[in-house]
């Protein structure tokens, strides 16, 4: 009898802890939740400045926009974009680029309150005094002389000197309402001690955007419904999705689970190599949009090892050579895409493919023409061992070096057996990036002091403007230090492009400059893309029309900002 | 007893000192918490300073220790602002100046010392300190937060306690339940087949427990067309907090952290309720004809306790700490994560005071657990 009792005990227990578990699956079609790997700190720009900058998207825009995969830029809060044709770009006598901005009538912040011209020149206020604390105000301080209101609708920014990139760098702010943080400005207050800016106050957050935030679960998720204030003119798309969430997740098979589960609707940001267990899941789509990181191969033009191989290197054929014997997008299929569904192909140049002529392109998979091009060199295979050698009993053996990612390590081995197909041997090492491959050149860093042949990492570049980083290929930066240019690329025409480059106000101008710049890095055959690190997604289709969402943007400021065109399934 | 009591928290004192002054440095030479600031060109070089200084980043490490125990409102920093604008050669702003000298000007209607440094004009502020110290109950604040660290731990520390509380409870019973099962049915098919469940879940490290049991009861349930449970976080998206939600939530959690706990303590029982079982006065208080379960759960199980009290006054403190592993898989917005987390950031404010509120734990509860021992056993006195 009592054992009868303690199994029938058990069961009920058994039975309660399954009835506990039974979830609520409610319609939710007009609710959204996203996966998010890390949550933003402070609603400020002072810390977690990436992932906070892109839930800023649903709360808070900006006089422009940057829409979809290849960033075309749309006004927002502006009735047009200045240029110079349109008259609202000039140059002064002084030589400065002076802009024109005249603001939409109709523009309510999320609290009901028109946005004028006084809510920019809050934004100046903040960014232009460095004592207001505001952390990314990036090249504000250097470029900009002054902001000056016109009207109520309309001001002028004037910069220091000619500035082509005023549409994606160093831009008007008016994104703050002057009607609330210009009394704490007034106050003392620093922008991240703001009372709006803490999970506690975030609800009391006013902003120009499709949602506002109505709830911070410290942990675990922010909840954005729409703002009341948004939709009413024909500029505003209003969203068709009521609420959107991102909920906190900081294990990536958990993600995948979650979304399985369906406590997530869209799970984002994820590696590729977890495509496979993505694509497994029913009623889900999978994309990935482009990121602004390109793994690649980095050849070293000067080399310091005195070994006949490493010497080689300085030869242009040789460096050409050695790219022609590496199948890249068949490392690709190999290891990141075997389904082609992904269509990752090997990145054509450096920057953004917005920026790069049409003529600039990979170099071919061509074995044939690589030990043509090693023979004109003098690399052939003399004593029959299957190795290129030099004639003097040198073989063709370089190194190479990459991080510890697993990855790259992988695309490495596969490169060692083209290259061992055509005689030319590779060691290769994984070593630790921040402390030993990237370390500068006074930690004797393996990249800034130019010991290697080769090495494979990412960098990053910005899709929305084609200023180059001066001091990553200039002549003057190769090995010194301060400097980050271990390549040793130098080309002083490729110099003294950079600096027409960043005041030519002429887009024409500028585009034809920039093309010239991109022609001579290719010309230098120290630069080869191995695939570029994209962004992936799955959504649960059975509840969103994936085709309304896959024109999500690139990883930079313009992220997520498609959010209110977003639909639910059917 | 008092006096014990009293010496034993002032023996804390120099060990919390200790403990504290380890920590502080450890963390403070562990890197630049800051240093990827530098990196950012949206960030300029006053930004920076600014930063720094908020923080006394830059100030001699024995000194940033002064601060954080007394803080640093008293203490006033020199701050040299690189000045933006061009000047024109051994001038700054319009004002001749030579290397290293210091000079006071009217500058747009205000007073400014500059100064040139190899060649650069700077603009020289002095600012004061904002943090009272940790003696003033200002543990400072959190770098990678921009909020005070007791507002930090103080969102997560009643999330940490729930699930730790809770998982405490479910081994207490389940440990206490299976031991005593055990012990008095020694070598019987049950006691055989819970040895064997706890010698596997003993060592199955916690991860693997928590994802097999999203996998199970999560994943594989849901594909089974069973109830299943959610796998992260404290609620569901679309609730109003209900008691009932939060329940699912700490279902999977709590299993993973109690069950390896209660596979390890119902073992400690187990052995220590067949020594005591097995003793004199236990057949004594049979042979007086108590009844079995009198004897079983008032006179054996206060005696087989007495370990169990010891090794569990010392787990006790570490229900503050969060299950890191498990707070992670499980998303649980705890201190776990926030350590972990914070610890990625080199955010030395929230580690130290988490640290010490840690060590402020294993003490007090050590103290509690002494005296728990001396109410177990009046054998045991202290002097």
């Amino acid at each position: 009898m009592k054992k009868l009792f303690r199994i029938v005990s058990m069961s009920l227990m058994l039975s309660l802890m399954l009835v506990i578990g039974v979830r609520v699956v409610s319609a939710q079609g007009s609710t959204i939740v996203i996966g998010w790997e890390q949550e933003p700190s402070l609603l400020s720009p002072a810390s977690d400045m990436a992932f906070a900058s892109y839930m800023t998207n649903f709360y808070q825009r900006g006089h422009v926009e940057f829409y979809g995969n290849n960033a075309e830029i749309t006004p927002l809060m502006i009735t047009e974009i200045p240029t110079v044709e349109n008259g609202m770009v000039v140059t002064t006598d002084t030589g400065a680029t002076q802009v024109t901005y005249t603001l939409r009538e109709g523009l309510l912040w999320s609290d009901g309150t028109p946005i004028t011209t006084a809510d920019c020149l809050v934004g100046h206020r903040l960014y232009s005094d460095e004592t207001t604390g505001s952390f990314q105000r990036g090249t504000y301080l250097e470029q900009v002389a002054s902001v000056e209101a016109v009207d109520d609708y309309t001001f002028t920014m004037t910069y220091k000197a000619a500035f082509p990139d005023y549409l994606v760098d160093a831009v008007p702010h008016c994104e703050w309402p002057a009607h609330i943080v210009g009394p704490l400005l007034d106050a003392g207050t620093q922008l991240q001690d703001m009372p709006f800016m803490s999970p506690a106050g975030a609800t009391s957050f006013v902003g120009y955007g499709p949602y506002v935030i109505s709830e911070w679960r410290v942990g675990e998720q922010v909840t954005f419904t729409r703002n009341p204030n948004w939709g009413n003119n024909a500029w505003e798309n209003a969203p068709a999705i009521d609420t959107v969430v991102t909920r906190f997740i900081f294990d990536a098979s958990q993600m995948r689970n979650a979304l399985e589960v369906g406590d997530i609707d869209l799970a984002f940001n994820w590696s590729v190599d977890q495509a496979g267990a993505y694509n497994e899941l029913a009623d889900t789509y999978v994309w990935s949009t482009p990121g602004v990181f390109q793994d690649a191969l980095w050849l070293n033009v000067q080399p310091t090892d005195s070994s006949p191989a490493s010497q080689a290197m300085a030869d242009v054929n040789v460096r050409k050579a050695l790219i022609h014997a590496l199948d890249r997008q068949k490392y690709i299929t190999t290891l990141l895409d075997p389904d082609g569904t992904l269509g990752i192909q090997v990145p054509a140049n450096y920057f953004h493919p917005n920026w790069v002529p049409e003529d600039v392109q990979p170099l071919a998979y061509d074995p044939d023409l690589a030990l043509d091009l090693f023979a004109d060199a003098g690399w052939t295979d003399t004593d029959g061992d299957g190795v290129l050698d030099d004639g003097n009993g040198n073989p063709f053996l370089i190194r190479a070096y990459t991080t510890t990612a697993q990855i790259r390590l992988d695309f490495l081995t596969l490169m060692q057996a083209d290259l061992a197909a055509i005689g030319v041997n590779m060691q290769f090492f994984g070593v630790p990036g921040g402390t030993v491959l990237f370390a500068s050149y006074e930690e004797r860093g393996i990249i800034s002091t130019g010991d290697f042949d080769m090495t494979l990492f990412a960098l990053s570049f910005d899709p929305l403007s084609p200023n180059i980083t001066p001091e990553w290929f200039t002549c003057d930066a190769i090995r010194v230090p301060g400097g980050s240019n271990g390549y040793g690329f130098c080309n002083p025409e490729f110099d003294a492009l950079i600096p027409q480059i960043a005041t030519t106000v002429d887009a024409t101008a500028r585009a034809e400059l920039y093309h010239q710049g991109a022609r001579l890095l290719s010309e230098g055959q120290f630069w080869h893309g191995l695939f570029p690190r994209n962004t992936f997604y799955a959504v649960n289709s059975a509840k969103f029309n994936p085709d309304s969402m896959v024109d999500m943007g690139v990883l930079t400021g313009n992220y997520f900002n498609r959010v209110e065109f977003w639909t639910p399934a059917g | 007893m008092g006096q014990y009591i009293l010496r034993r928290l002032l023996q804390a004192i120099p060990l919390l000192i200790i403990i504290t002054v380890i920590v502080f440095f450890l963390m403070k030479t562990a890197g630049d918490p800051l240093a990827e600031l530098t990196l950012d060109p949206r960030i300029t070089e006053t930004d920076r300073i600014l930063a720094r200084a908020e923080f006394g980043l830059d100030d001699p490490l024995p000194m940033q220790f002064v601060h954080w125990l007394i803080g640093d409102d008293w203490y006033t920093r020199e701050l040299q602002l690189p000045i933006q604008q061009e000047s024109a050669e051994g001038t700054c702003l319009g004002t001749p100046i030579t290397d290293g000298e210091r000079v006071t000007a009217v500058v747009d209607g205000a007073e400014q010392e500059m100064l040139i440094r190899d060649g650069r004009c700077y603009r020289v502020i002095y600012q004061n300190g904002r943090n009272l110290g940790v003696l003033r109950g200002d543990f400072g604040d959190s770098i990678a937060r921009g909020r005070p660290v007791l507002d930090v731990i103080g969102d997560v520390l009643p999330n940490t306690l729930l699930l730790g509380i809770t998982s405490y409870l479910v081994i207490i019973v389940f440990a206490f339940s299976l031991g005593i099962f055990q012990a008095i049915r020694q070598y019987s098919i049950f006691d055989n087949i819970i040895t064997t469940f706890s010698f596997i879940l003993v060592s199955m490290p916690i991860f693997l427990v928590a994802l097999l049991s999203v996998y199970i009861f999560a994943v594989q349930f849901r594909k089974w067309g069973l109830p299943y449970l959610p796998v992260q976080g404290m609620y569901s998206v679309n609730t109003d907090h209900s008691v009932g939600d939060l329940a699912r939530h700490m279902i999977l959690p709590v299993f993973c952290l109690a069950a390896i706990s209660v596979a390890g303590y119902s073992r400690f029982v187990r052995a220590s309720m067949l020594e005591v079982i097995n003793s004199d006065y236990i057949r004594t208080a049979r042979a007086k004809g108590l009844g079995e379960r009198r004897i079983t759960y008032i006179h054996a199980l206060k005696n087989a306790s007495l370990p169990l009290v010891t090794l569990m006054g010392l787990d006790v403190p570490f229900i503050l700490a969060g299950a890191v592993v498990t707070e992670r898989i499980f998303s649980w917005p705890g201190m776990g994560t926030l350590f972990i987390e914070s610890l990625n950031r080199l955010d030395y404010a929230v580690v130290i005071t988490f640290i010490l509120m840690l060590a402020i734990a294993v003490v007090v509860f050590q103290l509690i657990t002494d005296i728990l021992y001396a109410v177990l056993d009046p054998r045991v006195r202290y002097s």
